[in-house]
């Protein structure tokens, strides 16, 4: 009887301590299962490819074998994409967004035509926006190249793009650069996978150095533009300067052309913040009403000639000169008809950077 | 399926395959493949 107690008691104690080590081995796994998920989390970065074509995102991840589990996400209509790229997207949007757990470490560019003529600021908006939140960037364009069609020749790379590049590189100390897609002796693109060295260089340093803003190619990079920029400026004297369109006025002597079409105390107002800045650069934009409903290539144009005139911190406000965008054929009612400061829309890029906007009726202050 | 996607994916077939691809152009976007076109002696052309 005893017997059959001790037994039955013992069996009854084994099982009461399996269960208790059978408890606390699985709050004891659960826990480890915990930790193990928050490391495995922590070490595997999500690597996403933000664009609007695949194409280029194909050709970026092919750049380096640490992409290839980067996938590729389609940039969505303005006020539909994760916050980090709402922001980037804010004034254009960039052929590529490199993003590590959402955040973006890197913006390229990629181009068959060579900024010069008209189209030399088209792209600009997107290089500052990347600047301006801290993200490199970077231009992969050709210096020279054949330019076909009716008029066909060699186009040579505005050296003001470069010298803009170098100054948003310094104020923002964030690299902004550009990497030539090179040519043969006809000046036709390179096209046999060897044009991609020195990116491929580039980007894959930039991951392999955990998405560094200062790599070692990154800054080698900055310094060539610099080298480069000099280069065409002997090369093309013409870039050294700036462009018909763009003058420099005494603030006051600008302010008094402009008298005709102000009010005693719009003219007061005016100098009491423009006239805070002894010089005034203008950028005279010859739209007409019937077709003044555009921003390219103006809005871009816009920040090459703020960063290399007139800029000197990472702000709009932050300059030794001001920018005034002149429309001498529109008046005032039809331009805000036509482009509405509307965040929503690309319109708002004209008010971005500059001072002021003068039109045939007027100048309206943007920022002193 | 999206022509991009058609396009990326008939592009990396191809090379699969052993062919050399001369020239081609994407939807949208740029290509490092050299667009070919051809030209009537009117100026007219056909990228």
């Amino acid at each position: 009887m005893m017997q059959g107690l001790t037994v039955h008691m013992s069996v009854k104690l084994s099982v009461e301590s399996a269960i208790s080590v059978l408890t606390r081995s699985y709050a004891w796994l659960t826990r480890w299962r915990c930790l193990w998920r928050f490391f495995l989390r922590k070490s595997t970065k999500m690597l996403h490819v933000y664009g609007d074509n695949l194409t280029e995102a194909d050709w970026f991840i092919n750049l380096s074998p640490l992409l290839s589990g980067a996938t590729f996400v389609r940039i969505g209509p303005r006020g539909s994409n994760p916050p980090a790229i709402e922001e980037l997207v804010k004034y254009d949007r960039p052929d590529i967004v490199l993003t590590v757990d959402e955040q973006p470490v890197l913006v390229v560019e990629r181009t068959r035509e060579v900024p010069s003529g008209h189209n030399v600021g088209q792209r600009m908006a997107r290089a500052v926006r990347a600047a301006e939140l801290g993200v490199p960037f970077i231009k992969f364009l050709p210096f020279d190249a054949k330019k076909h069609g009716a008029h066909a020749g060699i186009c040579h790379l505005n050296a003001r793009v470069l010298e803009a590049f170098e100054r948003m590189s310094i104020l923002h100390n964030t690299p902004v650069v550009a990497v030539n897609w090179e040519c043969d002796a006809n000046g036709e693109l390179v096209c046999n996978g060897r044009e991609d060295d020195l990116i491929r260089q580039v980007v894959h340093e930039h991951v392999q150095l955990g998405f560094s803003k200062h790599t070692p190619l990154l800054d080698a990079q900055a310094r060539a533009n610099v080298v480069e920029r000099a280069r065409r400026i002997v090369a093309y004297p013409r870039y050294a300067g700036m462009p018909g369109s763009v003058c420099k006025f005494s603030t006051a002597s600008w302010l008094s052309s402009r008298a005709g079409v102000l009010s005693a105390l719009e003219m007061n107002h005016l100098q009491a913040t423009l006239g805070l800045r002894n010089e005034t650069w203008v950028y005279t934009i010859g739209m007409r009403p019937a077709s003044c409903k555009r921003q390219d290539p103006y809005t871009g144009a816009q920040f090459l000639y703020d960063y290399i005139a007139c800029r000197n911190g990472p702000l709009p406000e932050d300059k030794v000169a001001n920018l005034v965008l002149h429309f001498p054929h529109l008046d005032r009612r039809t331009w805000y008809a036509r482009n509405p400061n509307n965040p929503l829309t690309k319109s708002s890029n004209w008010y971005l950077t500059a001072n002021a906007l003068s039109f045939a009726d007027g100048v309206d202050l943007l920022r002193s | 399926m999206t022509e991009d996607e058609v396009y990326v994916r008939a592009k990396r077939l191809l090379r699969e395959q052993g062919w050399d691809i001369l020239g081609g152009q994407p939807p949208r976007g740029t290509d490092s493949l050299p667009v070919i076109e051809v030209k009537s002696t009117k100026g007219v052309s056909w990228p």
